[in-house]
This record gives C-alpha cells, sequence and structure tokens, in this order.
C-alpha cells in the first residue's frame, strides 16, 4: 500500500513512521480482514450445518411421533380354542359356522372340527398354513363320487412324524403346520381350552326316561379335559351318556393345533364342499409382542 | 508476543507510530484468533448438541419401529372371494347376512356373491367410507302373487307388503358404475369392470354331487343377477360384483329392506403396509389382483 492511498486522517502515521510503518500496518489489515472472515465463514458454515442438524431433528422428531402414535395388538401369545361345526344355512348349502376365525400373531390355534352330517367334511388350509382335520367316517358319505359310501374311515394310527409331513388324504388330522405333542404340553395347550359337555344333549348328573322297563338312565358326569390329540373321534349314541350330541345323531369330531405365526387373511375350505360355497377365513392380526419375542410366537427372525 | 530481534529493524527504523501500528496489528490477531475460537467453540457447542440430538433420535426408532411399524400385515394384495348369503337361522327367526363380517387386506380385490332363496326381495349395500356399492336381488313379474318358490313369481317389497312387478335391470358398466342405483342389480362407483373370474369354482347345482359334466364352474364376475338351479327348479338367486378393498377401516353393510330387522354387518379392512409403497396396486381398478 502507499503511503498517498491512506486516508487524510491516518497521514501522521505515514509521516511519523515512514519505514516499517506500512509492514505493520498491513499486517493489522489483513488480520482484521481474516478475523471478518473467520467470523463470517464459521458464522455461515456452522449455520448450514446447524441448519442441516436442525432440519433432520425435525424430520426425526416428527417421525418418532408419528411411530409412537401406532397403536398395535402387543401381548404374549395365548391358547385359543376353537370349535368349528359344520352346518346347513337358509340356502340349504353347506357352510362352516362360524367361517371366521380371527387369532394374535402367535396364538396357538386349537381347531376342533365337529360334524354331524351323513356327508363326509374337511376343514383344509394349504399355503403359508398347511393343516387339515379330516372328519371322514367309515360308511358316511363322498359328495364328489355322488354320494358313495367311504369305505374306511381316516386313519389315527399315524405317527406324528407321518402326519406332519403334509396335509395328507389318509391321516384324519395331518400337515406340516401340526403341533408336536412337546410343543402342545410345553405351552400347556394340550388340553383344549374349554372343557367339554360329553353329551350336550343331556343335563348334567341323571337323567332317567320314565315308562320305560326297568327304568332307562342316563349319567352325563359333566364338563371334562377334551385333548389335542390330533384324531378324529366318532361318536355314537351310547347308553352311558357319553357321545350323545346336541341332537342325539352321532357326529365326529377331529382336533388338532398350529401356531398362527404369520399375519394375514388366509382361506380354509371342505375339500368335498369348497364348490357349494363351504369356506372361510382365518385372520391372523398383527402382534408387536412377536418382533420382540420371536420364539414365543414361533416366528423366525430374519 | 512480538519477538524484538525480528522487529528490530521497524523499531529502529520507525521510532514514532510503530509502536501504535504495532499494537493495532497484534490487537487484530488477536481479534481473528479469537474469533475463530469463538466462531468454532460456539458453533461446535451447537453442532455437538444436535448430533447428539439426533443419534438419540435414531436409536429410538428401531425400537418404535419394533413395537409398531413392524407389527402389521404387509401382504401383497389378493382376491378374496366371498359368498354370502341371507340367512334367518339365528333362533330369532330374523334376516340376517351369513357371515355378517368379512375381513380383507387394504388392497385386496373383494368378490362378492350375493345369494338369497327368501320370497322377500334383499340387497347387500355398501355406502360408507368411500365404499359404494350395491347387490340388489329383486326378482319381479308383472300381476304376480309374491309366492317366489320358482322364477314365475315376483318377490316381497318388506318396505311397502307390495310384490315386486318387475325385477332388477342388468345394466351396462358404464351405466351401472355412476353410482348407486335403485333399479339396477349391480351397481355403485365402487364397482369394478366386468370380466374376472370368481376366484372359487362353484356347483352349478348344489343338491347334486359336482360330477362331469356338471363339474364346477369358473363364473365370470359379470355384475349380473342369476338363479340357482337346484334339481331342474329355481329356488335361489345370486348376483355378483367385485371391488378394491383401498380403503382401511370398518364399514358397515346392509340390506335396504331389513336392516331394521337386523340384517347389517360389517367389512373389515386390515391396514396393509404393503400399501405405503405400493399405492398403485392397492388402488387399482383392474378386475383381477
Amino acid at each position: 500500500m502507499l503511503n498517498s492511498d491512506l486516508p487524510n486522517g491516518l497521514g501522521f502515521l505515514a509521516e511519523a513512521a515512514p519505514r516499517g510503518f506500512g509492514l505493520a500496518f498491513g499486517v493489522g489489515i489483513v488480520a482484521l480482514f481474516l478475523a471478518v472472515g473467520a467470523i463470517g465463514f464459521a458464522y455461515v458454515g456452522s449455520n448450514t450445518q446447524i441448519s442441516s442438524l436442525q432440519s433432520q431433528v425435525s424430520t426425526l422428531q416428527s417421525g418418532q411421533s408419528t411411530l409412537a402414535g401406532l397403536s398395535s395388538v402387543n401381548r404374549p401369545p395365548i391358547v385359543l380354542p376353537v370349535k368349528i361345526a359344520w352346518c346347513l344355512e337358509q340356502v340349504v348349502q353347506d357352510r362352516f359356522c362360524p367361517n371366521i376365525i380371527v387369532a394374535d400373531q402367535g396364538d396357538i390355534v386349537q381347531l376342533f372340527f365337529l360334524s354331524n352330517d351323513t356327508a363326509a367334511h374337511t376343514f383344509t388350509m394349504t399355503g403359508t398354513y398347511d393343516f387339515q382335520v379330516n372328519d371322514s367316517g367309515a360308511g358316511e358319505l363322498d359328495f364328489l363320487t355322488n354320494y358313495s359310501p367311504i369305505s374306511g374311515a381316516c386313519s389315527n394310527s399315524g405317527t406324528y412324524a407321518q402326519m406332519s409331513v403334509v396335509v395328507s388324504g389318509v391321516y384324519c388330522v395331518s400337515g406340516t403346520s401340526l403341533l408336536d405333542n412337546a410343543t402342545l404340553t410345553a405351552n400347556n395347550a394340550y388340553v383344549f381350552a374349554e372343557a367339554q359337555n360329553p353329551s350336550p344333549g343331556l343335563p348334567f348328573a341323571s337323567t332317567c326316561v320314565s315308562g320305560e322297563p326297568n327304568g332307562v338312565c342316563l349319567t352325563n358326569p359333566g364338563p371334562g379335559p377334551y385333548y389335542v390329540d390330533d384324531q378324529a373321534h366318532m361318536l355314537s349314541l351310547s347308553i352311558s351318556g357319553v357321545g350323545v350330541n346336541a341332537t342325539g345323531v352321532s357326529e365326529t369330531q377331529g382336533i388338532g393345533a398350529f401356531r398362527a405365526t404369520t399375519p394375514g387373511v388366509y382361506i380354509f375350505f371342505c375339500r368335498y364342499h369348497v364348490s357349494n360355497g363351504m369356506f372361510g377365513y382365518l385372520v391372523v392380526l398383527p402382534n408387536a409382542y412377536c418382533n420382540t419375542n420371536p420364539a414365543a410366537c414361533g416366528v423366525t427372525k430374519n | 508476543m512480538v519477538d524484538p530481534n525480528v522487529l528490530g529493524f521497524m523499531a529502529e527504523s520507525a521510532p514514532k507510530g510503530f509502536g501504535l501500528a504495532l499494537s493495532v496489528a497484534v490487537i487484530a490477531v488477536f481479534l481473528a484468533v479469537g474469533a475463530i475460537a469463538f466462531a468454532y467453540v460456539g458453533a461446535s457447542t451447537q453442532v455437538n448438541s444436535l448430533s447428539s440430538q439426533v443419534s438419540t433420535l435414531q436409536t429410538q426408532i428401531p425400537g418404535l419401529i419394533a413395537k409398531s411399524g413392524l407389527a402389521s400385515v404387509n401382504a401383497t394384495p389378493a382376491t378374496m372371494a366371498f359368498r354370502v348369503d341371507w340367512c334367518n337361522t339365528d333362533n330369532t327367526g330374523q334376516d340376517r347376512f351369513c357371515p355378517p363380517v368379512l375381513i380383507v387386506h387394504q388392497g385386496d380385490l373383494v368378490q362378492i356373491l350375493f345369494e338369497t332363496n327368501d320370497t322377500d326381495a334383499h340387497t347387500f349395500t355398501l355406502v360408507a367410507g368411500g365404499y359404494n356399492l350395491q347387490l340388489n336381488n329383486t326378482y319381479g313379474v308383472p300381476g304376480s302373487s309374491g309366492n317366489f318358490s320358482t322364477n314365475e313369481n315376483g318377490m316381497h317389497n318388506f318396505l311397502s307388503n307390495t310384490y315386486f312387478q318387475g325385477s332388477c335391470v342388468q345394466a351396462s358398466y358404464s351405466g351401472a358404475s355412476a353410482g348407486l342405483s335403485s333399479s339396477d342389480c349391480v351397481s355403485g362407483s365402487s364397482l369394478l369392470a366386468p370380466g374376472g373370474t370368481y376366484k372359487i369354482p362353484i356347483n352349478p347345482n348344489p343338491a347334486s354331487s359336482p360330477l362331469p359334466p356338471a363339474t364346477p364352474e369358473q363364473v365370470s364376475v359379470d355384475n349380473q343377477f342369476h338363479f340357482i338351479r337346484e334339481n331342474g327348479t329355481y329356488n335361489a338367486v345370486w348376483s355378483i360384483a367385485s371391488f378394491r378393498a383401498s380403503i382401511a377401516g370398518i364399514f358397515e353393510f346392509y340390506c335396504y329392506y331389513h336392516v331394521s330387522n337386523g340384517m347389517f354387518g360389517y367389512l373389515i379392512v386390515l391396514p396393509n403396509t404393503y400399501c405405503n409403497t405400493h399405492a398403485t396396486a392397492c388402488t387399482s381398478t383392474s378386475n383381477s389382483s
């Protein structure tokens, strides 16, 4: 910088310090510029970063609020007893009653399927859930073959290893979703969760039929345990009272269990009567508990 | 501090005013250093604080997702077939839907086959929460006695205690989809175009075994009204239509004639995470899934 460039007010400096002054003055000016630049740079630079971070914080807080506001089922799995019956609706066609099952993810579903029809029926699921209860007793009619009698009942003689290979045309209860006895026992699910009246057509205690010679008395001992034994039980009218259903007609009761591991809506059907409308849906509600306790829900964590 | 040895030549050569200039320079240097330090420390504190908040929030998100976000249905939309019947098999003997509850995923293609074998006319009417659909099972014959047991008689109108003298109208899609109609057999703005195939093949004569040639039929979702043949006679009617369950929630459906008797039910559409990222698939107007 030349002395002549200095403002008039600083002229005395130039006069008083002709040598070295320029250098000191230059250093001062540069330092001042540096100071202003540093403040500006720090301000602008940090301000950009701060704005970015503040934006991230706002976005995350908004997302946090949204997530915290979501609600879902969140409870440990239970044992869910389900009793489904074959029925005829007013349209006189075969149906499941009820035809909707709703479970929470992780629940063990005990499926008790009973039918007192002259025709055979199944409760069948394939796909995500692979499970079948086949209420086919000997002498029951096969709707698919023009009501020809089924020559042999479904088999209760299979082992779990045999029955759990896949849904079977042989075994009364089958499928890869079928739970084994050890799992049922470990989860207190081997006994159907509702005690069963062995003879729904009879009141509890003794009922004696009057007018009969020597008297005939039927005894209903009252509700008792019913086991998830992966079998179909063919009940018939019995003098002891056991095995008499509400209408006094023999019936078939098949039972098995599976775990509702995967949320969603899944069809179940009767393989004989699906074309008549005998189908329904299993609804498995998502359960937040299963996210943090996958083992308890039978869920394989990825 | 200024080293006198280094700046000595200055002192010697500029005895007057130099100290002032040097002082200004030194102060300016201190100011610069201080400004930088102040700006750095101040901004750094704020940046650190915000960074800490971001980290904390990011840490909390997986926990929140585990609590709620992942606990949802995440299913590709599918075709869900329902067969909804009129029934009065409750002990009350009053008109009902069987089943009265339909549950689907958001985005599913819902096919409704509504079947009645009553002497009264019935509808399946859904006009809640953005859904607009009606299946109207009404058959009428001019001068009929109303004893509907075959297609020769007209159905009873429960609301007016009269008999229908005309059947519902098999309308074109453009007409039927304009909105809910009191005359069309199938109508409503939620109605999908005809042409899809009902997912469950149906036995054309439910009283008989579905043996060849009467094996279960692939039925077209034709948005029309039909008769069911029972051993050669017509004693039931059905209509069929489809819509997309694009909106999650619980929605009432009812029979226009018998809702006051209790003939109503609910469509439950489960929220589907899949639809958050595949909105098009979940709102598609295609008649196949």
